[in-house]
Parts: C-alpha cells; sequence; structure tokens
C-alpha cells in the first residue's frame, strides 16, 4: 500500500512539476535576456522583446523630458530612465483617476517641452472594455489628449499586443483618433 | 541559572533528520514551485504592465514621496 501511494506520489511529481517545469526552464534559456535597466533576467520571445527595446530606444532618442502613457504603462518610464509628468501613475488612470487628478497631470505637460506620449490603441481598447463606466471622455486629461495634436515620430507592432507609437505635441500635427 | 541542558550538535542533527523525514515532499515541491514561480514570472511581459505600475510607485515612495497624498495607489485601508 505504501508502495503504491510512494509510486503515484513520484508519478504526480513527474508528471505535473517536473516535465512542465523542465520544459519552461528550457524554453527560459532559449529566449534573449531584455535589455533593459533592471530587466535582464526577463526573457521573452524575441519579437517582443524587440518591440520593447526599440521603443525604449526611440524614448531615449527623441530625449523626452516627461513621459506620458496611454494607458499607464509605468516599465516604460523605468526602462527609460524618463519620469512620468506625475505622481498619479495607474494603468487604467483614464477610467479610475478623477477629474481632479487627472486634471494635475494637464497641468504638468500643457505647453511644457520634452513632453513624449506613449500610446497603444490595443491596450486601451482592452481596458475600456473592462469598464462598467462611460465616464472616460468627461474627464481632463483625456479630453485633452483628445484634442491635443501630435506628431507620430516611431511605431512598433512586431508583437501581439497591439502597437506602440511615441507621439510628441505638435501644432501643425494631428490629433489623435 | 537554569539547569536545563542545552542541546548538543548530535541532537540538533537527529531533530534535523526527524524533520526532514516528515517533510521532505513539502520541502521538494517547495523548491520545485519556486524554480516554476521564477520562470513564469520571468517569461512573460504583460502588456497592461501591472507590474509597472507597482514598481514605479514603490521607487517614488523610496525617493521620498508620501502614499495617498503624492503617489496615486489604488491599494489601501481606505
Amino acid at each position: 500500500m505504501a508502495s503504491t501511494g510512494t509510486a503515484l506520489a513520484v508519478y504526480i511529481v513527474v508528471t505535473g512539476l517536473l516535465t512542465p517545469g523542465h520544459k519552461a526552464f528550457h524554453r527560459y534559456h532559449s529566449d534573449p535576456g531584455l535589455e533593459l535597466p533592471g530587466a535582464s533576467m526577463v526573457r521573452l520571445i524575441r519579437p517582443q522583446a524587440e518591440t520593447l527595446q526599440s521603443t525604449v530606444k526611440a524614448i531615449r532618442d527623441q530625449h523626452c523630458q516627461m513621459l506620458l502613457t496611454v494607458p499607464g504603462m509605468n516599465s516604460f518610464n523605468l526602462w527609460s530612465g524618463v519620469r512620468p509628468p506625475t505622481n498619479e501613475n495607474l494603468t487604467h488612470w483614464f477610467i479610475v483617476l478623477d477629474a481632479k487628478r487627472q486634471q494635475r497631470i494637464v497641468d504638468a505637460i500643457r505647453g511644457k517641452r520634452g513632453v513624449c506620449i506613449l500610446r497603444n490603441d490595443a491596450i486601451i481598447k482592452f481596458w475600456i472594455g473592462t469598464s462598467k463606466d462611460n465616464v472616460v471622455d468627461n474627464r481632463p486629461l483625456w479630453r485633452y489628449l483628445q484634442t491635443l495634436r501630435v506628431r507620430d515620430v516611431f511605431g512598433a507592432n512586431r508583437g501581439t499586443y497591439g502597437t506602440y507609437r511615441l507621439q510628441i505635441p505638435d501644432p501643425m500635427g494631428k490629433a489623435p483618433e | 541559572m537554569s539547569g536545563a541542558a542545552r542541546p548538543g550538535p548530535l541532537q540538533d542533527s537527529s531533530r534535523a533528520k526527524i524533520w526532514l523525514s516528515h517533510y521532505w515532499p513539502y520541502l521538494l515541491v517547495a523548491v520545485i514551485g519556486t524554480c516554476g514561480a521564477f520562470v513564469q514570472i520571468s517569461s512573460q511581459f504583460s502588456p497592461w504592465d501591472d507590474e509597472g505600475y507597482l514598481v514605479s510607485s514603490v521607487s517614488e515612495f523610496l525617493r521620498g514621496g508620501s502614499l495617498y497624498d503624492q503617489i496615486y495607489t489604488q491599494y489601501g485601508p481606505f
């Protein structure tokens, strides 16, 4: 009886933990490391790693002094070393931050030089899909970004999750769609 | 002064053996689970970037920002 129990335990450990673990470990070692600050131990499939790395390079090449991400994707602030406009940081900020908090961000970026905006419409759509309220359009930062004229300076789409577009305010540019 | 004898090295090693004989399956699962969790966490980047938000909040806090007043966070007692 005891030997049956031991055999069963060994079978569960081997099939349930060791085999998938070995496969995952092998995949981890075959994928390239993310060459970004603080993320060298993260290993992603090559297209995704290249998308993230090229996006960060574009942010650095633009010499951005502030980086607003839409939606909040604060890893890009950490990787690029470019700080967000304020400490009002959150992934789905356009749904959660109230008018007062959004206005603080508008005040921090309006008319300032060196502001860059990193936008991913697929992830915005994902977040808006999770929201039950339809209050997004009325809030200051969201409204401001809809009317702000911008120029796309970079776009990367080699992953599964839509395009990362780096934009800078431009009086001659177009308002985002 | 207490008269209780402190366990010697031999007693300690016997205790460790007894402990291991009882709990080795848990230890094995914990070690394998830790390795698995590390690989799982380090093999993906979630595009909604919850990690970035949380690490950024901690980073601002360590720079001297005060929670709730200066650093927005969804999580907390209030």
